[in-house]
């Protein structure tokens, strides 16, 4: 009999631990989901323009182009062309442009302008002189250039000036580089 | 982790409608100048905001300043620049850009102001942008402002002393370097010009000059440097100073900002 209390014991020993193993509480939550990828959207150098070998004096004036303005072609960067990776919408285009230039007229204002595709696509910076002769070191940025199709482009650096008189753009110190942004 | 991998447009918005606006209120009474659809979306606590705005403006008067702000959450932080005019009526384009730390997920909102120091302003129509970016930084170099004012006659750079802890540290070899100043300056003599230098271990330097209509006119300014081909590990970063000869240029330090990041090029 001892022996068969002892077995009855272990089992009820046993099914006492299964239902307390069974009401020791719901199980465990799962872990927290974890937090939503960080979105990678690179910023990419696609293009990086060398100095040119001198500066460009531009002696104002002249006719107008296509377009009505008097825009000319500074013949830098030499070799301007770039690829853009994705398509549209999906990334747009920063220009960061460093051109140090000097006008001959006090007062008298600057364009310059970064133009893509001939002019398809692009940004137009101004800048009016204090001062004759003075030099100017300034940061370009352009805002983000959109709706550009995937696929090779060219980029020139275009000036005018009003009223006309003489600007010197000194490409021999200018820096042009085009990056792309993907948009998420 | 202090290299920037990820980076979101929140916001891409200009003036609605496009058309010229003038603005003659006087600073420090600043009004709305864009977007009319002013708010974004902040994915993360701990990332930071890249604000960039394009405007092109003029205003009437000759040496009048034009004053922009960027206010975010109506005011709780501001940045403001300033640019002066030689010719009445003559157009300049500028493009200024703060990053702000510490601004926590979720919904805000962020005005382009404008005031003028005298006559009436006119933003064009053609450029008039604000960007508003997410990335997931720190910088990897904050400098605070600091000092006094600075003066200098030596038409050779020389030291400003900000920021004063100017050490940071490059963990790849194969990212650039972004560097973002924002520092006020003026000159005692109109036509005058000061020069600022970014320098990198005592020696790469970039250099922005500017010249001034009017003498006594401050300018608020923002400078952009890419840096390539830097090496991993310690480097040091500078501002250094000029003006033009014989004349006094004055940089207020004690009103500038400085970040660095670095990017990485994938």
């Amino acid at each position: 009999m001892k022996n068969d209390s002892s077995a009855v014991l272990v089992v009820a020993t046993l099914a006492g631990l299964a239902l307390l193993t069974t009401r020791q509480g719901p199980p465990p939550p799962p872990p927290p989901p974890p937090p939503p990828p960080v979105t990678q959207s690179p910023v990419k150098l696609i293009f990086e323009a060398q100095p040119a070998a001198s500066p460009f004096t531009y002696p104002g004036g002249g006719g107008a182009d296509a377009r009505g303005q008097y825009t000319v072609r500074t013949g830098w960067p030499i070799n301007g062309t770039f690829t853009k990776q994705y398509d549209g919408n999906t990334s747009h285009l920063w220009g960061d442009l460093y051109l140090p230039y000097s006008g001959s007229a006090l007062g008298s204002n600057v364009y310059i302008q970064l133009s893509i595709d001939n002019w398809t696509y692009g940004f137009n910076w101004s800048d009016v002189f204090a001062k004759g002769g003075n030099v100017k070191r300034q940061q370009m940025l352009s805002h983000a250039m959109q709706g550009i199709p995937a696929g090779n482009h060219t980029v020139s650096i275009n000036v005018y000036q009003v009223p006309a008189s003489t600007t010197t753009l000194y490409t021999n110190l200018a820096e042009l580089k085009i990056y792309e942004v993907k948009v998420v | 982790m202090t290299i920037i991998s990820s980076m979101q447009l929140l916001k891409f918005a200009g003036r609605v409608p496009a058309v010229e606006t003038t603005y003659s209120n006087l600073y420090p009474s600043f009004i709305n100048a864009y977007p009319t659809d002013r708010t974004f979306t902040k994915q993360r606590d701990n990332s930071e905001l890249w604000i960039l705005t394009m405007i092109d403006h003029r205003n009437n008067l000759t040496n009048a300043i034009n004053f922009v702000r960027a206010s975010l959450d109506n005011g709780l932080r501001t940045q403001d620049w300033a640019a002066d005019f030689s010719r009445g009526g003559a157009l300049d384009a500028h493009t200024y850009a703060v990053n702000w730390s510490g601004i926590p997920a979720g919904v805000h909102t962020i005005d382009i102001q404008a005031a003028v120091s005298a006559g009436t302003a006119t933003w064009s129509t053609s450029v008039d942008v604000v960007q508003v970016y997410e990335i997931d930084g720190p910088a990897i170099l904050v400098g605070t402002p600091t000092l006094a004012p600075f003066a200098t006659v030596n038409p050779s750079l020389i030291p400003t002393g900000f920021p004063q802890n100017n050490m940071f540290t490059k963990e790849l070899a194969d990212s650039e370097i972004w560097a973002f100043m924002n520092i006020g300056h003026m000159n005692s003599v109109a036509g005058a010009t000061n020069t600022i230098g970014m320098v990198i271990d005592n020696s790469a330097m970039k250099t922005f000059a500017n010249d001034f209509a009017k003498g006594g006119n401050f300018k608020m300014e923002t400078m952009i440097w890419n840096i390539k081909g830097l090496s991993a590990g310690q480097h040091s970063f500078d501002v250094e100073a000029a003006a033009s000869s014989g004349t006094t240029g004055t940089f207020f330090v004690n009103n500038a900002d400085l970040s660095l990041y670095e990017v990485a090029i994938v």
